[in-house]
């Protein structure tokens, strides 16, 4: 049995279940509802799945976006500080300054280059978070509750109740077939494109490896320049400090500068387990807690990513 | 020595190349010495640059390869959210013909 169809033999058998709990429990008049009641049950499960998983791939691309402008950013300091360190050993030319530049200047480009495929992503999980999102058969049922309520009404009046469905039952088959036709959608979209997400997710965690690396060695080289230039050798010089509490600050920054570095190549670790709770979601095995543990470690990137760049 | 571990070596041995007490000794030495240093540090950094940037470039041509398919469920998803959209429509298009039909019983009734 594939798991597509054990899928759907597994929410049959609840759906069942769910109906013949509720018929021995409560008293309804119309059998259809309660079946209807019981798909908006299991569907809605689903769906929420889809939504906390947008959720979270939206999350993804705004970390990711993060620490591409932090690698450029690092980069560029740690060029300028190696500019400087060079120019502090011997006479340096203009090719000298132009022979880092240009490596900055494509490093930038290629960035660039990333941050757009990291917002086609982000754009590709937007437009799955509003359709799994979406409050469509919400706004169809408020549409239609008025006419609802005033066929029921005059059913009433007519003493036809049997031809004039409840207000009820009008408005729950209506979000049934909404809802219906979002899971359609996004059942059709996992069964096209999950595969291409699926590889998407699985190269942009050797991109976050990799930009883990020029990160941390950018900040290795800076903080080493940086403390011999603004901690080591004011201290060391035989001239008296001149502003005691700029030093402080700066040893203090110097010195925060590698805090967050292992931290940081744990991003990737972050995206596999997006990756998993998405292949998660494919099989059928989406789990709250795997979810909630990739928002947390999206949450800490971001937080890196802010610590850094003061 | 694969890619990674090339640049893995390369550097370590530039943050030792850079540490202020290799500088400090550096500085003390003849100046022909010093510009040669200089010139192959800036040669090591440059190497170091070059590589992160093939390696960027890499992930970046990959990640190409995978964009076409990445816009079509773009495409496929705005799709559905219009499908649902007339899906509205068409619910509250029967909402409006029923309500009215109501009505109009209603006075064929009263």
């Amino acid at each position: 049995m594939s798991w597509r169809r054990a899928y759907f033999r597994f929410g049959e058998l609840t759906a069942r279940s769910h109906a013949e709990t509720l018929c021995r429990h409560v008293r309804v008049s119309h059998p259809f509802a309660i079946v209807a009641l019981c798909l908006i049950a299991t569907g809605c499960e689903s769906q929420k799945g889809y939504a906390d998983l947008a959720e979270l791939g939206s999350a993804y691309a705004g970390a990711v976006d993060r620490l591409l402008v932090l690698a450029g950013t690092v980069s560029v300091d740690a060029t300028s500080e190696r500019l400087l360190q060079d120019r502090e050993i011997a006479p340096q030319t203009k090719e000298d300054c132009q022979k880092l530049s240009d490596i900055d200047v494509k490093r930038l480009a290629l960035i660039d280059d990333l941050r757009q495929h990291v917002q086609l992503l982000a754009n590709y999980f937007g437009l799955l978070q509003r359709l799994a999102g979406s409050d469509a058969s919400d706004q169809a049922t408020k549409t239609l509750e008025g006419t609802a309520s005033s066929v029921s009404a005059l059913g009433q009046r007519l003493r036809k109740n049997d031809l004039a469905p409840g207000a009820d039952l009008f408005t729950t088959l209506t979000k049934i077939a909404v809802a219906g036709a979002v899971r359609g959608a996004l059942k059709t979209e996992m069964t096209r494109h999950g595969d291409t997400i699926r590889m998407e997710l699985n190269t942009e965690e050797v991109l976050l490896r990799a930009l883990s690396g020029d990160i941390k060695h950018d900040l290795d080289i800076a903080r080493e320049i940086r403390e011999a230039r603004l901690v080591i050798v004011p201290f060391v010089a035989s001239d008296p400090i001149k502003n005691y509490d700029e030093w402080m600050a700066s040893r203090k920054a110097v010195l925060s500068m590698n805090a967050p570095v292992a931290e940081l190549a744990a991003a990737s670790t972050a995206l596999g387990k997006l990756r998993e709770a998405f292949e998660g979601l494919m099989g059928g095995k989406l789990d709250d807690d795997r979810i909630r543990a990739v928002e947390g470690d999206f949450k800490t990137i971001i937080a890196l990513t802010d610590t850094v760049k003061k | 020595m694969d890619r990674d571990e090339l640049l893995n070596e390369l550097r370590d041995i530039e943050t030792q190349l850079r540490a202020s007490d290799v500088i400090q000794f550096v500085k003390q030495q003849a100046v022909s010495l010093r510009a040669q240093f200089a010139a192959d540090l800036a040669t090591l950094s440059a190497s170091i640059g070059v590589i992160e940037n093939a390696q960027l470039a890499d992930i970046a041509s990959r990640l190409d390869a995978l964009s076409g398919a990445l816009k079509d469920g773009i495409k496929d998803l705005q799709e559905s959210l219009d499908a649902l959209d007339r899906t509205i429509a068409v619910f509250t298009s029967i909402g409006t013909v029923v309500g009215l039909a109501a009505k109009v019983a209603g006075l064929a009734a009263g």
